[in-house]
């Protein structure tokens, strides 16, 4: 096939990664990995115990010894003097032409790291339509972005405020710091002004990131027409965002689902399922907003049913192309009661 | 043999490279050809095509995953003559070829109109490689199984000990995701 022929999804899948293929050809077990990172943080520790153990016994040998393997030790466990804290980055400006971008926040709720950002230009003349990219690296790997960009630009269009979420799964833990960095690309929309990239980058620890997102244990079950049950674990609320943790035995997988949500002031809130994956269900916040104050939100559940009807097959360079899509089966559907959540915070 | 000795074979012209990779990797290709074809004959002479182009193309290429190289080969030759066979109306597409057809029509759309850009396509192939390498290893496996493989949605859960509506279910939430992410990278018209 030549490059000017109609190509499918199936031809452009077909040259994905080679490391993926021959991943994907071996018989599936489901890996545990210990990362390197994560074991030399035990061999550091280890390390650092049997220098401190002899040098109670050796005073004066040890303490030169000591003072070399700081460094060492150091870089084993990912502090080495160029990292910095998150509490040191968050504010920080970096500015490139007369744009300065600011790292405002970040925050993790569970496996979804939220970060919000600023661009001021410093003068109203020189303002200018910007195309902007994100990129998220943990440790080094690039992150998914969810492709939620929300911009709130102020009345003399100076300033934008930035906000992206990222689903990262697991690659943040608990209590050991990660290396994160937020880098931002940004030309002038006319191609004609390349204000370069803004990095932010620090060290955190899942932990940290989350102290600032409340979770609210919900506990309710939401019963659909099929008999299938809902149960509504956890509500996630933090500055940026809002996050559904739910379980499932068997959601309809020809189906979406989406829980609208209303707080006690009628502020309005719509949350679409991201993922499902062994009865874990995540729903997050697609549009609207809850008040900082409000103190409770009811929720309702809605299903959209898909379908696909007949088959029918036309040819085109020689390839049957099915001349039919899954088209959704009515509309949005309620799906079971509503249930309210208090959320005193 | 290892495969680094394979590919020293090719690089010196010598034909045992050919016996070689056929005992290695015969099963592994005619699997990907059977997958899509679901004719032995086919099959077997897609596998052949496959050592074939491997020997014109070693050297000067100098694969590092011979995994990935030769099944890249083998599905792409039996990609080619499915769609030779059906555009001469000599076979009718199994139904798990259709099966698969009727998932992916919908990210369809998101390819067909950057493919006079080669540069396009790359970019597109470094989306969607990004997107697998950010999915969980379970959602990852399902996705190349079905859309690279080709494999039944059958095989996929007796691959992870699942139920199938656990596979389509998985498949529709990444087919969701990738959606998602093209429209964002403006892939999507």
């Amino acid at each position: 096939m030549t490059g000017t022929e109609k190509k499918m999804f199936i031809d452009v899948v077909g040259n994905i990664d080679d490391c993926m293929i021959q991943e994907a050809a071996r018989p599936w077990v489901k890996k545990r990995t210990i990362s390197l990172h994560q074991w030399s943080r035990y061999a550091a520790a280890v390390f650092a115990a049997v220098i401190l153990g002899a040098g109670c016994l050796f005073h004066t040998e040890v303490k030169a010894n000591f003072d070399k393997a700081t460094s060492w030790i150091g870089r084993m466990l990912g502090i080495s003097e160029d990292l910095t804290s998150y509490m040191d980055v968050k504010d920080m400006s970096v500015t490139h032409h007369g744009l300065t971008f600011t790292l405002q926040e970040v925050i993790l709720d569970q496996k979804i790291l939220f970060f919000e950002v600023n661009s001021q230009f410093e003068e109203a003349e020189k303002r200018e339509d910007i195309d902007l990219t994100f990129s998220l690296f943990i440790n080094g790997k690039e992150q998914l972005t969810q492709g939620k960009i929300l911009t709130n630009a102020s009345p003399d269009m100076l300033a934008t405020r930035y906000v992206e979420s990222y689903y990262i799964g697991g690659a943040l833990s608990d209590n050991s710091s990660a290396q994160i960095d937020i880098i931002l690309s940004v030309k002038s929309a006319d191609g004609k002004t390349d204000y370069g990239k803004y990095r932010f980058p620090f060290e955190a620890s899942a932990q940290s990131l989350e102290a600032d997102t409340k979770h609210v244990d919900v506990a309710q079950t939401i019963y659909m027409e099929d008999k299938t049950a809902l149960r509504v674990d956890q509500l996630s609320i933090n500055a940026l965002d809002s996050t559904v943790h739910a379980s499932c035995d068997a959601l309809d997988s020809n189906a979406e689902y989406e829980i609208h949500g209303t707080d006690d002031q009628g502020n309005q809130i719509v949350y679409e399922l991201l993922s499902y994956e062994n009865r874990e269900a995540i729903f997050v916040k697609t549009a609207g907003g809850i008040a900082s104050d409000a103190r409770t939100l009811e929720l309702q559940l809605y299903k959209q049913a898909y379908t696909g009807t007949q088959i029918s097959y036309e040819e085109h360079d020689g390839i049957a192309a099915v001349d039919e899509s899954v088209e959704p089966a009515g509309d949005l559907k309620k799906e079971g009661d509503r249930i309210c959540v208090s959320i005193l915070r | 043999m290892e495969d680094k000795q394979i590919i020293e074979l090719f690089w010196d012209r010598n034909e045992a490279a050919l016996r070689e990779v056929s005992d290695k990797y015969g099963r592994f290709c005619f699997g990907i050809a059977w997958n899509i074809l679901n004719d032995r004959e086919d099959a077997e002479e897609c596998v052949n095509d496959t050592w074939m182009s491997a020997w014109k193309s070693i050297p000067p290429n100098r694969p590092a995953i011979l995994t990935g190289f030769l099944g890249k080969i083998t599905r792409s030759c039996a990609i080619d003559r499915l769609r030779k066979k059906y555009a001469l109306k000599r076979c009718d597409l199994h139904t798990s070829s259709l099966d698969l057809l009727k998932e992916t029509k919908e990210l369809d759309q998101a390819i067909t109109f950057s493919i006079e850009d080669k540069m396009q396509e790359k970019e597109l192939i470094h989306i969607i490689n990004l997107f697998l390498q950010n999915s969980s290893e379970k959602d990852r496996d399902f996705f190349i199984r079905r859309y690279w493989f080709m494999d039944s949605l059958e095989d996929i859960a007796a691959r992870h000990g699942c139920s199938v509506s656990a596979v389509k279910s998985g498949l529709f939430r990444m087919r969701k995701r990738l959606k998602k992410k093209l429209i964002q990278e403006r892939y999507w018209l």
